[in-house]
Order: structure tokens, then C-alpha cells, then sequence
């Protein structure tokens, strides 16, 4: 018992991979009852690495047990961070690869300072080495760990996990495997400042990381800003479109109902009143759809529709979609809208200037239409439009943002461009508490 | 497709008709048309021989809005789309699960724009069946009335709205895959073919059929969802 304890608290490559992985699950978005996945990770790596390290003091470092023993920690470290973490298998490699790293100069520290290994271990050096493990993984997670994860998630490709994954394997394990065949005892000292070499190595890995991270995030932001500026400009000039529009309408209305003073006949006078009631008409294709949002966004475009000549429709079951934040019913709405009327004013025949939105429940979920006609052929690039705006640089993100929106509320978007009909379908489930 | 029009206005029920017969011979789709002047007269003599039914909104006897509310208890299948003059009237159209509507005057191309759409969503006869084996007898399984097919020991189960029927045999759940595929059916986890159609809910990690919860593994989760927005959209299933 007391050797199993031994074998336990000893600061070994299991319980350092441990150690590290879950410093760098502290920063990510975690699944529900990862406590209890963490500590049933926990208990099962010790056992397994205690257990492994039993079976290498009886059988010896064969090739079998030699690849369990180095490997089992890793897998370990995966396995702690997929099943504790929401995301994807992938985004562990990465994390796990990381943590690896950070483990790797620790283990580095140990051995220049301290010399290799020595078992039964004495308390103070046991001691010793868990002080390094904390302070060199400390700081990673400080300087490193913290800065990786956009909300919670790695959002890595794939390719780029198993490159990094592929780089630290190779410094920590095999490089370092060889170097120490090689050198261990016959140099000692060249020894040492390879250890030195792998740390430096594994602080570049981590570091390079990190500034990755945040130069994608400063240009992002940056990104956002420019969009937003030119947003708000759009916005002004629809805005000011809008007031005259009104502003004539009123001043139309103005000299019609001065006139209506003159009027003497009865029919006359209905003539000219149902003339006032037609210009005042620009409301009635106003849904009240029963969510204010779709109502303004809807009433914004039908202004813009009808200064262009195209007729809609919309069909919304508005309360269905109450669940959605008004900035993302907003953007998704907005975008597909100004997609459509845009795609309409291209049509050279006026009678197909026609815009078809609906809003109904299908399968428990939100199903949204919005279809129009359209005259260019329209390239679809993995599924998105490719822009045949001029301005390139500054268009071409309205479909991508509904998309977005759709995704984070669980969801998903189609479009289709077949037989004339530009076709954005969007599903999103409705959440159980409304 | 057969369409039922139900317009009081003369003039408009023939610009009507005139207008479904060009989008006929336009898209070479067969349009069989059957004229009713009046909501009640479609609801009396209503049964489920029509696709699509036209309801014009503003009619003396039973307007547009109040027929379709009775032909939905009767049937809930079928294609239904307003006529009006005033968007305000239709907008509640979703109350009785109606397609959409078109506004009067009819344009042609606003009208062929939804026939379109009624196209994609009509639902063919479900005539459709598997032949199963079970004990050595053979087993026809309606596939409208196949809730979803889970495996589990090597055997595969069917749930039907008759009935679970377990089936030993060399099938797979991804053999199944491939064939139902394009009948509506999606792989939502791994012991799991689901017929989409009976897709009640979709929470997190689970999705509700015919009343049942099962899971939706994470890996499947977005490829599901594809596939759900693909059917209910409606079109070719390829």
C-alpha cells in the first residue's frame, strides 16, 4: 500500500501530463458534470500510471512496455480534456499537445537542475520536483494556457492540431528519447544543454501559440470596427432616404387635404379621400407579426421595397421567434432582406420584382424563407454566394453573418439558386422553455 | 398537381385560372383545376383529392380564413395559400398552417414563385415499403408509418406506428442509411435512422420522435440538422 502511495504522489510523467491538462481546461468552456468526468479521469490515469510503473519495475523498459508507459499520459491528457471540454476532438489534440509542451519544460527544468530521476525517490527531491512542476506550469497557464481558447473553444483546423501535436511529439519524445541514449551518460554536459535546447523549443512552441491567438484576434476587432463604421454610414443614408420619403408623402398629404376644402360634389370628395387613403398606404404591407423586432425590420425594408417597385410578402409567426436576441434577429433578417431586394432590383423585368418571406414552426424548430428572383448567375462557393459586388472587400458578409447567427442559436442555413428562385432557408430549434 | 380555387370575383377567378394554366405549360407540370365560387361550397364537397387548395380571403358565404380552419381538422396534409387584397388579412396565415399568400392583384410571376415553393413541399402518395423478413415471414413496413430504425445487438428495430418489429439479419444501419436517405431519413447517432418527418423537437443533445427522446451524438449533430432543413424545405431529396 504504501508503495502504491509512493507511485501515486510521485511527480512522474502521468501525473505532470495530468497536472498541466487540467491547468489548461481552467480556461475552456466545460461540459456539463465534468467534475465528475474530471475525477473519474483522474483516478483511472493514477491507477493506470501507477500501475504501469509497477509493471516497469518488474518486466523492465521492453519496447511494449517503454511505448505504454510514454504514451498512456498522453492519452490520458486527451481524454481529460475532450471529455471535460465542449469541443471537438481535434481542438483536444491541440490542447493536449500544448499542455504537453508546457509539462515537457518542466520535466526539462528538473533534469538540468536536478539531474535525472532517482528512485525510491527521497521526500525533498519529490518535493523539489512538484515545486517546478507548479511554478514552470503556473506560468504557462498564466502567460500561455489563458490566451488560446476564443470563448472557451480552440476552433483550431484539424490540420493545425496534428502539425502542432506532430512538432511537440517529436521535441519531447523522440528527439529527447535519442538525445538521451546518446548523451546521457556519455556527456553528460552536452546532455544538459540539449534539456536546455528542448525547453527553449517548447517555450517557442507555446509562445508562437499565443501570439497567433492574438494577432487573429486584433485583426478580427479590427475587422468588426471597419464593418461597423460602414454599417453605421449605410444606415445614415437609409435613414435620411427614409425621412424624405415621408417628408414628401406629407407634403403631398398636405395639399391634398388643402384642396379637400374645395371639393363640393360627394363623389369628388370621396375621389379625393380615397386618394389620401392610398398615399397613406405604405404601412398596410407592415406585418404585425407579433415580435417588434421582425416588425422593424420589416417595416424599414417595405420603404425601401416600395421606393424600388418590388412587391413582398410576408407570412411570420413572429412569436416564434422571441427567443432570439433583437441584434441577431436584426442582422439575420436585415441581411437576407437587403440580399433579396438587391438580388430583385437586378431583375430587368419589373413584374419579377418579387420578395416572399416566411416564418413558420416546423419539427419544434423556427423555419425561415426569404426568396426572391434573380437575374445574374449566381456561383455558389461551399455553399455561400460568391459576391459579384464590385466592392468586394466591403459586401459579401450578409450571408456569412446569417449564417452565424443561425449557428449559435444551434441552428442551420441553406441557399439555393435554382430556376430563377434565390432561396434562404434557415432552421433553428426553439429552446424548451418558451 | 390538382388545385382547388376558391374565388367569388369572377374576373379574378379567371385571371386565376389563366395564370395557373400558363405556370403549367411554362414548367411543363400538369395542372388539374377544379372551380369553386364559394369557401363553403370547397368545404362541403371537401375531400383529400387536391395538392393545393386557393383560397380567396374575402368571400360572402365563408371566407377564406374560417374554410380553411375546417378543412384542417379534416386534413392536415394538404397545401393551402389566401388570396387577398390587403396583406393584414393574411398574415395569421400560419395559424392554419397555410404555405403563404399572394396578394391581389395577381402578377404572374409572384403567383409562379409560390407555386414553386408548393411544388417543393407537396408530399407525394406515401406509397412507399420495406420488405422484411422476421422469423422467415415476410413483412411489409409502410414507410409513412416508420418512426425510426435503432440497432442495438447486431439487430435492428423498427419502430413503427403498428409496432416495434425486430429484425435479425445481415442488414446494417448504414445500409438502411443509404437506401431511406432519400426518403426522408437521417442517421441522428449511431443506433439511430430516424424518419424526419416525425421530428417533434430538437433540444441540445436529443431530438424528440413520435414522442420518443433520443440522443444525437455530437459528431452527427450538424450533418442531422442539414438534412432536417433539407426535407422540410422540401424539393429533391438528392
Amino acid at each position: 500500500m504504501k508503495d502504491l502511495f509512493a507511485l501515486l504522489v510521485r511527480p512522474d510523467f502521468m501525473q505532470g501530463m495530468l497536472l498541466a491538462c487540467c491547468l489548461f481546461l481552467i480556461p475552456l468552456k466545460r461540459r456539463q458534470n465534468w467534475q465528475r468526468r474530471l475525477a473519474a479521469v483522474l483516478t483511472l490515469s493514477l491507477l493506470t500510471g501507477a500501475g504501469l510503473s509497477m509493471l516497469v519495475q518488474q518486466v523492465g523498459f521492453t519496447v511494449l512496455t517503454t511505448m505504454l508507459y510514454y504514451l498512456s499520459p498522453l492519452a490520458a491528457g486527451w481524454l481529460l480534456i475532450y471529455l471535460c471540454a465542449d469541443l471537438p476532438v481535434t481542438d483536444a489534440l491541440y490542447g493536449v499537445s500544448c499542455a504537453y509542451a508546457a509539462q515537457h519544460m518542466a520535466f526539462c527544468t528538473i533534469v538540468v537542475f536536478g539531474g535525472e530521476h532517482v528512485y525510491p525517490m527521497p521526500l525533498r527531491r519529490t518535493l523539489a520536483e512538484w515545486a517546478v512542476h507548479l511554478v514552470v506550469l503556473g506560468l504557462c497557464y498564466l502567460l500561455f494556457a489563458r490566451r488560446l481558447p476564443i470563448q472557451g473553444r480552440y476552433q483550431v483546423s484539424p490540420s493545425k492540431a496534428v502539425v502542432t501535436a506532430g512538432i511537440v511529439l517529436f521535441i519531447a519524445m523522440v528527439l529527447n528519447r535519442i538525445v538521451r541514449e546518446v548523451w546521457q551518460t556519455a556527456d553528460p554536459t552536452v546532455y544538459s544543454i540539449c534539456m536546455a535546447y528542448d525547453f527553449f523549443s517548447c517555450l517557442f512552441v507555446l509562445w508562437l501559440q499565443a501570439e497567433q491567438r492574438r494577432e487573429v484576434s486584433l485583426l478580427a476587432a479590427v475587422e468588426t470596427e471597419r464593418r461597423l463604421r460602414l454599417q453605421t454610414q449605410e444606415q445614415y443614408e437609409l435613414s435620411r432616404e427614409n425621412i424624405d420619403l415621408i417628408n414628401r408623402k406629407c407634403h403631398d398629404l398636405k395639399h391634398q387635404i388643402a384642396a379637400l376644402r374645395f371639393v363640393d360634389g360627394r363623389e369628388e370628395r370621396e375621389a379625393s379621400l380615397r386618394e389620401i387613403e392610398n398615399s397613406v398606404m405604405i404601412y398596410d404591407s407592415v406585418a404585425k407579426t407579433g415580435n417588434e423586432v421582425l416588425d422593424t425590420v420589416l417595416t424599414e425594408k417595405s420603404l425601401l421595397c416600395e421606393r424600388n417597385g418590388i412587391s413582398w410578402t410576408c407570412m411570420a409567426d413572429g412569436h416564434l421567434l422571441d427567443f432570439i436576441s433583437p441584434v441577431d434577429l436584426y442582422t439575420l433578417f436585415g441581411n437576407a432582406l437587403d440580399n433579396a431586394i438587391e438580388g430583385s432590383l437586378e431583375v430587368p423585368d419589373r413584374e419579377q420584382r418579387n420578395v416572399a418571406v416566411t416564418v413558420q414552426s416546423r419539427h419544434g424548430a423556427a423555419f425561415i424563407q426569404v426568396e426572391n428572383y434573380f437575374a445574374h448567375p449566381i456561383q455558389l462557393e461551399h455553399g455561400m454566394p460568391r459576391t459579384t459586388k464590385p466592392d468586394a472587400e466591403n459586401h459579401g458578409f450578409g450571408v456569412s453573418s446569417i449564417r452565424s447567427v443561425a449557428q449559435r442559436y444551434g441552428g442551420t442555413m441553406d441557399i439555393s439558386a435554382e430556376d430563377g428562385i434565390f432561396l434562404l432557408s434557415v432552421l433553428i430549434p426553439i429552446p424548451a422553455n418558451n | 398537381m390538382r388545385i382547388a380555387i376558391a374565388e367569388d370575383d369572377v374576373g379574378c377567378s379567371h385571371q386565376l385560372q389563366e395564370n395557373l394554366r400558363r405556370f403549367g405549360r411554362e414548367n411543363q407540370v400538369e395542372i388539374r383545376l377544379t372551380v369553386f365560387s364559394d369557401g363553403a361550397e370547397l368545404v362541403g364537397r371537401y375531400s383529400p383529392d387536391w395538392d393545393l387548395l386557393l383560397l380567396d380571403v374575402d368571400m360572402p358565404n365563408l371566407d377564406g380564413i374560417s374554410a380553411a380552419r375546417c378543412i384542417r381538422e379534416r386534413d392536415p396534409e394538404v397545401l393551402i395559400m389566401f388570396i387577398t387584397n390587403l396583406a393584414q388579412y393574411a398574415i395569421c396565415g400560419y395559424e392554419v398552417d397555410a404555405l403563404d399568400y399572394v396578394l391581389k392583384p395577381v402578377s404572374y410571376y409572384a403567383l409562379a414563385m409560390k407555386l414553386k415553393k408548393a411544388m417543393r413541399q407537396y408530399r407525394r402518395a406515401d406509397s412507399k415499403f420495406l420488405m422484411l423478413s422476421q422469423n422467415g415471414d415476410a413483412v411489409r413496413v409502410s414507410l409513412s408509418r416508420l418512426y425510426y430504425i435503432e440497432v442495438f445487438n447486431h439487430r435492428l428495430c423498427y419502430h413503427t406506428a403498428d409496432g416495434d418489429l425486430v429484425v435479425t439479419g445481415a442488414r446494417s444501419l448504414s445500409g438502411a442509411e443509404q437506401e431511406l436517405a432519400p426518403e426522408g431519413f437521417a442517421r441522428c447517432h449511431n443506433c439511430y435512422l430516424v424518419n424526419l418527418r416525425y421530428v417533434e423537437s430538437i433540444q441540445g443533445g436529443t431530438v424528440r420522435v413520435a414522442g420518443k427522446e433520443l440522443a444525437v451524438s455530437r459528431n452527427r449533430r450538424k450533418a442531422f440538422l442539414e438534412a432536417l432543413l433539407a426535407y422540410t424545405k422540401g424539393g429533391s431529396m438528392e
